[in-house]
């Protein structure tokens, strides 16, 4: 096994990473969690000559609201994010995607804008992520760019970012209260599984009429996708059965989804429909309870 | 070229000269003697080489070990000791949660991150919290059990103020 990399950086600031990036050429590796890079460094049994480990950098360790802005620093872990209350009250549905993704100890490593840079189709935080309309903030040498999660996405482990370039944080606006949302995941295990399907939905409501939905699909595409023809359908609807089951077929058509061992083409399309449905049932069950709207 | 690593590890101050792509299970195993860490999948599936990092369970053999440079390892040599185990240890070996032992510092790990943040966790936080270590002889249930009987035990010490 040829040695994973020569040298281990470690900078202090963002300036500091990106002269460490241009000085390699675009040849090292940035590593935050590294619980991705390590083992597909492992697998390629491939050796590059230097990572960057982003972890140290202050700026990038926290989550904060900023002019109705969550912002969510590059360094921020899985498991800091389960225990940011901004996210248990306004994005739920991202905290159920991170209690679903591996292991306790992953969780504990990996970052939440590692799994959106590591762009893998079934990548549980996405999902969420799209329906939050999430933005990727990047720093380069020519400054500062912004891009949203949906184009920032290019493929499987493929994204916009630049080998100089490095994702600083991932910014949503604030959601509006009133809002439901659900994440479902489709595993072959409960826990430690890649998933063969999941899909987050997030609803807004007035009274029982929907005024807004978002519905994103993950492992049914080269990257995660928005249902939008099942989100227009969804508009000034109530949720009764036959429309999430209308809903749930029409989320279907937005899948474009491959074999491999985790499941087939059309098992997948057929569970995209039916997370769909799930989530969709259990944001009116929700819904339902007396106690919602509980938005003070 | 060897890149200097200063770091605690059960609660004593080391300073190593490392290979910079080591990972912290090697440098713990094989430099500091430390074979209570185990290797076993090499990519964070089994959970064997769990340690604490800040006090945080994580997989050690996916832990560059620069990373825990001027941070704090616990490992399972860290617990306790033959004469006076950890309430875990002691859990583990009397309620036969045992049986090969080589997932059983990585179960324990595992637990006391979880006791750490959770002093009373549900048998579903259990699970949950032990479902990246894998055994393949006892099936779980003693393990759980083991786990529930020491929380117990630190429970009881922590309110006569015992521990």
């Amino acid at each position: 096994m040829p040695r994973l990399w020569s040298e281990y950086l470690i900078p202090g600031t963002v300036q500091e990473a990106l002269d460490v990036l241009l000085r390699y050429k675009g040849q090292a590796r940035i590593i935050a969690g590294g619980t991705d890079l390590i083992i597909r460094l492992k697998q390629e049994r491939c050796s590059v000559p230097a990572v960057v480990d982003v972890g140290a950098i202050e700026g990038l360790k926290s989550i904060s609201l900023h002019g109705g802005e969550v912002v969510i620093g590059a360094a921020v872990t899985c498991a800091e994010a389960l225990g940011s209350p901004v996210l248990r009250e306004r994005a739920l549905h991202l905290v159920e995607a991170i209690r679903a993704l591996a292991s306790a100890q992953i969780r504990n490593l990996a970052t939440l804008a590692g799994n959106v840079v590591n762009a893998s189709p079934a990548g549980d935080t996405i999902p969420p992520l799209l329906t939050l309309e999430a933005r990727v903030v990047i720093q380069g040498p020519s400054g500062k760019r912004e891009q949203g999660l949906e184009e920032f996405l290019l493929g499987p482990g493929q994204t916009t970012l630049a080998p100089v370039e490095l994702v600083t944080h991932l910014r949503f606006p604030l959601p509006a209260p009133g809002h439901l949302c659900a994440f479902e995941k489709l595993g072959l295990r409960r826990a430690m599984s890649i998933a063969v399907n999941n899909a987050a939905v997030m609803l807004w409501f007035d009274d029982a009429r929907v005024t807004e939905a978002r519905i994103a699909l993950g492992a049914v595409a080269p990257t995660v996708v928005r249902a939008r023809e099942a989100e227009g359908f969804l508009l000034d609807s109530e949720l009764d059965g036959a429309v999430i089951n209308q809903a749930g077929a029409l989320a279907k058509g937005a899948t474009c989804p491959i074999d491999d061992i985790r499941g087939s083409a059309e098992y997948r399309a057929e569970m995209a429909s039916t997370l769909v449905r799930r989530a969709l049932g259990r944001i009116e069950r929700e819904r339902r309870k007396p106690c919602w709207p509980g938005w003070k | 070229m060897l890149a200097r690593l200063e770091m605690t590890v059960n609660g004593e101050h080391v300073t190593l000269d490392v290979d910079p792509a080591a990972m912290l299970t090697e440098v713990l195993r094989e430099q500091l003697g430390l074979m209570g860490t185990k290797i076993g999948c090499g990519e964070g599936e089994c959970g064997a080489c769990t340690v604490l990092l800040d006090g945080r369970a994580v997989t050690s053999c996916l832990v560059p070990a620069l990373k825990a440079h001027e941070h704090e390892v616990i490992t399972i040599e860290g617990l306790g000791t033959p004469q006076a185990p950890h309430p875990l240890q002691k859990a583990f070996a009397v309620l036969g949660a045992i049986q090969c032992g080589f997932c059983t510092p990585g179960m324990i790990m595992s637990a006391v991150g979880l006791l750490r943040q959770n002093p009373r966790p549900s048998r579903e936080a259990i699970k949950m919290a032990l479902a990246g270590n894998l055994c393949r002889c006892t099936g779980y249930k003693k393990i759980i059990e083991a786990m529930e009987a020491a929380a117990d035990e630190l429970a009881r010490r922590s309110e006569a103020g015992t521990w």
